[in-house]
Formats: structure tokens, C-alpha cells, sequence
């Protein structure tokens, strides 16, 4: 059973393949291995590809991708689809992750999780593209949850109301990331606990945890410190939702050395492995 | 001018998913940041690169960005904003180490915000943002020279002086592109190399000869391997960098960059060292798809003895710019 993991970062690669620690699973950023050939291709290929490919052989990985831009009003990207789906083919992963976000357009990539306004016209566009995606990759999206600083005023719902129509007009599930709905909620004032309320249960397909910052006016997702105590807070309370739902520790900047991440990781598994007596 | 940084108003119908994300884009972007686009949103050409794109677009979306007193929609989009240029230069910042080192961080974050004008990421990998740089300092060469001339401003006295750092950096912006790219190149295995043992003795029209697909040749004055190896670059910082301690040669040098064997992931793994013209007719060859027999008779007047030939594998196969050795059977 996956129970706890760490994102996977060139840092720490080498360390990993060496000692193998105990972890359940690794999460890839898809982007980062996406349009070099295999090793299983050829007799050579891209290095952290093959590193990666040295990895999937001892853990569960799973792909999540930060460029997909789901919600853009660009048309998808086939190229971007079809490298995807042969990185997919190559690493064999557990599930495929994005974000329920728009990160370019006009052909322009901003390299950021841009927030959608919830609305119906949104809701219209992002079923027929996860469809789409999901018959391209013949399996489920898992869709996450991104911090955001704006909210539009024309928004028809809340984002957890607008979450679960996709969920239900899709069949796609929930990357559910317990740190971003609580700097969204601190930014834009709404309690944590109703979104864990709003999300159906049976569509947490995994959780993210992560550490943030303190801007001058807000919250921001900035991923480089250790987790904080009301977000471990929070996470008890998804977990008690959600039951027992493989989570992750991200950290993308900053990165300190393994044995720190290990031990977040090993804070979430004591939490994780509670969940049944909630 | 009315302010356009109060409080926003509701629209009755919010703008089109296409129309709100033309409108984020354009002030996500701009250089200037969230507060003077807004107030300036569509400057003349001598204050702006003069391209449709900076020009706000229409309808005007502000209106729609929920903000309040404590955390004004000016400043909720500002931290979109500074993510924007943060991200990629912190990126280009790993990818172009030596030369963010002798601009230092400022002059470096200046020189992508100015490059990001003409040439936005078109790509999903941000390890792409940085393909045309070389390109756009080419063709920007006054943009340069006023970023050398703020960080570097004892350093760039004279018109040859000038001239001298306009090349260095385009020659070593260039380089490190280069080197990014033989990083992110095929890895070269050791048990592939072992065939090359004995092969050079074999019969030359059955054997073709794999380069590592990673290998690039470049002609350049400048001495590229001992910039590729120089550790400090930092120049604004201190005195005691000059372009006078790379000595350039009258007429172009050949270069060639690729990364090594093994699957080290620090872009220490790519080397550069100069080729004489016969090495590099030799390689050339190569990488055109020649067979070891056609090779070598394309070059037989470079090389005196067929010893030299052998000894250049040898060297080439430690350095890992040879990946294979097989015959045309295999």
C-alpha cells in the first residue's frame, strides 16, 4: 500500500539509488524528463531519465506535471501530450498529476500555476480537456488544488463547488493539497475545513504537504521550509475525511538535505497511519 | 490620469477565459511591474519594447480582481507578477553561471527581463527559457553595453575595452548554452566504449565510429576551455577581473563541448577542449554519418602516421567524445 512520499529532486537522486531509505514512493515532475528517449529505447539515453527509470525499479513513482495548462484558452498542446504519454509508457507510473490552473497562453508559457475563475464557462472548457487528456493517457487525470493570491469577481461558485463538478462530469480524481487550500484560504478569507467538506471523498487520489512563506500582504506557496503546525493541523482533519490517501512532502527550493525531508515524511506517516482511528 | 489602483468594481459580465488570461499575461509580464502598467498601461514606444504584446489589452480586467484595503488587487497580482521573473531567471541564473557571476544578480536579472521582452518561454520545459539569449545579445549589442557599463563601469572606459567585453560575454553566453545542451544530451555508457579496444585495427570499411551525441565544435578567438573551466566570473563584485586575462588568438580556434560518461547530474559532466582542424575534419566526418574508411580518407592528408590516428581514438574514447565502435554487421 502507498502511504508516504517525497518529491523527487536531482539533489537528493543519487543518495536515493545509493541507500534506498524507506520511503513508499517517489513523485517526478513530469516536465523535467519529458522528450529525452528511455533507457528501454535505446542504448542510451537522457541522464535523469535514466536515473529515474533506476528508481521506478525499487519504488512506486508517480508523474506530475507543472505544464500541461489545463485550464489555458490556448488549444492543448499535441506535442506536449504525445512526449507525456511516452514519458507515461517509459516509467510506468502509479498515477499522472497536474494542476487545476492555466500556465500560459498565446503559445507563451509563464511558468506559473495561474488560477482559474470558477465558472461555468471554465467548468465547459475544462471537461472537454481533461476528457481529452484522459482518453490520450487511457487512464484518470489527478487534478491538484493550487494556492492563489487573486480571485475573480465574476466567479459563479466556490472553488471546492467547482472542484466537485469536475470531478463529477469527468471521473477525474483529486490531488488534494492540504498546504495550498491553507494559504487560499488565508488569502482570501474562507475557512479551510469547508473546502475538506466540499470535496467528495472517493476522489482524493493523493495529498500534497508543503511549507510556505508570509509576503507582506498574504500567504505564498513558495515550498522551501518544513511544513508548518496549522497545516499539520489541517492535514489530520483531511485525513480523518479522506482516510488513508498517499501523501507527499514537496519541497522545491531551498532543498535541504534528505534525512530533513525523510523526516517530514515520517511525521506525515505517524498522522497517515492513524487515520483509522480518527 | 485617474488611478486605476483603488478599489476594483464588479463587472455585470466578467470577460471571456481568453480575454482574462490576455489581460494576466500582459500584467503578470510587464517589466515595470503590477502598479506602473496599470497606471501607464499603454506607454509609448521609447519607454517599452513597442510590440502589441505590452500594450494592455481590451477589456480592461481589473475590475474583475477581488482585492480589499488589506490586501489590495494591485498587490495580489504583483506576487504573480514577481514569481514570473524570479522563476526564470533563478533558472537561467543555474543554466548561465558564469555570466550571471560577471554581470552579478542585478545586472543578470536586468539582461532577462530586457531578453524576455523579445523572446517569452514558448516552451513547457524552463530549462528552454534560455535558447535565444545568445541570439538577442547578438542582435542588442547597446542593450548590453549599458548593462556592462552600469555593473562595470571602471571596466569599460575605452571604445576597445567595450568592444572587448561585448564579445566576451556574447562568446561566453554562447558557451554556456551549449554546455546545457551537451548536458541534457544523450548519456555515453562505459561498457559501450569498451569496443573500441582493438577496433582501430580492424578493417576500417566494416567499423563506423558513434561520436557522443552530445559533442558540438565551435570556432571561436576566445579561449572557450579555459572560460568553460574558470571557476570565479564574479567581476562587479571586485577588481580583479579583466577580458585582458583570456588571451584571444588572431583567427578562430575550434572547440568542441560534450558531456562525459557516467550520469553525474551537475553540469560539471560537460568538458571543452580545443581541436586542431584535422581533429576537427576528423570529427566532422563523423557526426556527417562516415564510416570509419570514408573518414579516414577525408583526412588522410591531415594526419602524418596512422599512429596519430590511433592515439586520437585512444584519447577521444578516455574523454568519452567517442561513444561506439561497431561494425556495419551490428
Amino acid at each position: 500500500m502507498i502511504s508516504t512520499g517525497l518529491g523527487l529532486r536531482s539533489e537528493h537522486i543519487q543518495e536515493i539509488i545509493a541507500n534506498q531509505p524507506r520511503v513508499s514512493f517517489f513523485e517526478a515532475i513530469s516536465e523535467n524528463y519529458m522528450g529525452f528517449r528511455a533507457e528501454s529505447d535505446e542504448n542510451s539515453g537522457h541522464v535523469g531519465l535514466q536515473l529515474l527509470e533506476r528508481i521506478r525499479r525499487n519504488y512506486p513513482v508517480v508523474l506530475h506535471g507543472v505544464s500541461l495548462n489545463i485550464g489555458s484558452a490556448d488549444a492543448l498542446d499535441p506535442n506536449y501530450l504525445k512526449k507525456l504519454k511516452q514519458l507515461v509508457h517509459a516509467i510506468q507510473p502509479e498515477w499522472v498529476s497536474d494542476h487545476i490552473c492555466w500556465t500560459g497562453v498565446r503559445s507563451e508559457n509563464l511558468h506559473d500555476l495561474l488560477p482559474l475563475p470558477y465558472t461555468s464557462e471554465a467548468i465547459e472548457h475544462l471537461v472537454m480537456r481533461i476528457n481529452l487528456v484522459q482518453d490520450v493517457l487511457k487512464r484518470p487525470l489527478v487534478l491538484e488544488n493550487v494556492s492563489s493570491y487573486v480571485k475573480f469577481g465574476h466567479s459563479e461558485m466556490t472553488e471546492w463547488e467547482f472542484i466537485s463538478e469536475l470531478v463529477a462530469r469527468t471521473g477525474c480524481e483529486i490531488l488534494l493539497d492540504v498546504n495550498n487550500v491553507y494559504v487560499s484560504a488565508v488569502n482570501h478569507g474562507f475557512n479551510a475545513h469547508d473546502f475538506l467538506r466540499g470535496i467528495p471523498v472517493a476522489s482524493v487520489r493523493q495529498m500534497h504537504l508543503a511549507g510556505h512563506s508570509s509576503g507582506p500582504c498574504g500567504l505564498i506557496d513558495t515550498h522551501d521550509g518544513p511544513v508548518i503546525e496549522a497545516v499539520w493541523e489541517l492535514y489530520r482533519a483531511a485525513v480523518s475525511r479522506f482516510g488513508q490517501a498517499p501523501t507527499l512532502i514537496e519541497w522545491d527550493a531551498k532543498i535541504p538535505p534528505l534525512a530533513v525531508l525523510l523526516a517530514e515524511a515520517e511525521r506525515a506517516h505517524e498522522i497517515w497511519s492513524g487515520a483509522s482511528d480518527f | 490620469m485617474t488611478s486605476r489602483l483603488g478599489p476594483p468594481r464588479q463587472l455585470n459580465n466578467g470577460p471571456s477565459l481568453m480575454q482574462l488570461q490576455l489581460w494576466m499575461r500582459w500584467i503578470v509580464t510587464d517589466p515595470r511591474g503590477v502598479e506602473a502598467a496599470l497606471a501607464d498601461p499603454c506607454p509609448d514606444a521609447a519607454s517599452k519594447h513597442p510590440i502589441d504584446r505590452y500594450l494592455a489589452p481590451s477589456p480592461d480586467c481589473f475590475a474583475c480582481i477581488a482585492g480589499d484595503e488589506s490586501y489590495p488587487a494591485a498587490a495580489r497580482l504583483g506576487v504573480y507578477a514577481e514569481a514570473y521573473f524570479l522563476r526564470i531567471v533563478e533558472s537561467m541564473e543555474r543554466d548561465f553561471r558564469r555570466t550571471s557571476s560577471l554581470l552579478g544578480a542585478d545586472g543578470f536579472a536586468r539582461l532577462i527581463a530586457e531578453y524576455l521582452k523579445f523572446y517569452p518561454s514558448q516552451s513547457w520545459n524552463i530549462n528552454e527559457v534560455g535558447k535565444d539569449l545568445a541570439t538577442f545579445v547578438n542582435d542588442s549589442p547597446e542593450m548590453l553595453l549599458k548593462i556592462l557599463e552600469d555593473v562595470l563601469p571602471d571596466a569599460c572606459v575605452s571604445k576597445d575595452n567595450q568592444q572587448a567585453w561585448l564579445s566576451l560575454v556574447r562568446e561566453l553566453i554562447q558557451l554556456e548554452w551549449i554546455g546545457l545542451k551537451s548536458f541534457f544530451s544523450a548519456v555515453v555508457n562505459d561498457q559501450v566504449v569498451e569496443l573500441v579496444d582493438g577496433s582501430v585495427e580492424s578493417d576500417a570499411a566494416e567499423i563506423s565510429v558513434t561520436l557522443n551525441p552530445g559533442l558540438v565544435l565551435i570556432e571561436s578567438v576566445w579561449p572557450l576551455s579555459e572560460m568553460w573551466c574558470r571557476e570565479d566570473w564574479s567581476a562587479a563584485q571586485s577588481d580583479r577581473f579583466d577580458p585582458d586575462i583570456f588571451v584571444k588568438s588572431v583567427g578562430p580556434r575550434i572547440f568542441g563541448i560534450w558531456r562525459g560518461r557516467g550520469n553525474g547530474l551537475r553540469l560539471a559532466n560537460v568538458s571543452t577542449t580545443e581541436f586542431s582542424s584535422a581533429e576537427a575534419a576528423l570529427a566532422q566526418c563523423f557526426l556527417n554519418g562516415l564510416s570509419l574508411e570514408k573518414a579516414l580518407e577525408s583526412v588522410e592528408s591531415e594526419f602524418e602516421t596512422e599512429d596519430q590516428v590511433s592515439a586520437l581514438f585512444a584519447h577521444w574514447t578516455r574523454l568519452g567524445i567517442i561513444a561506439a565502435v561497431g561494425t556495419d554487421a551490428e
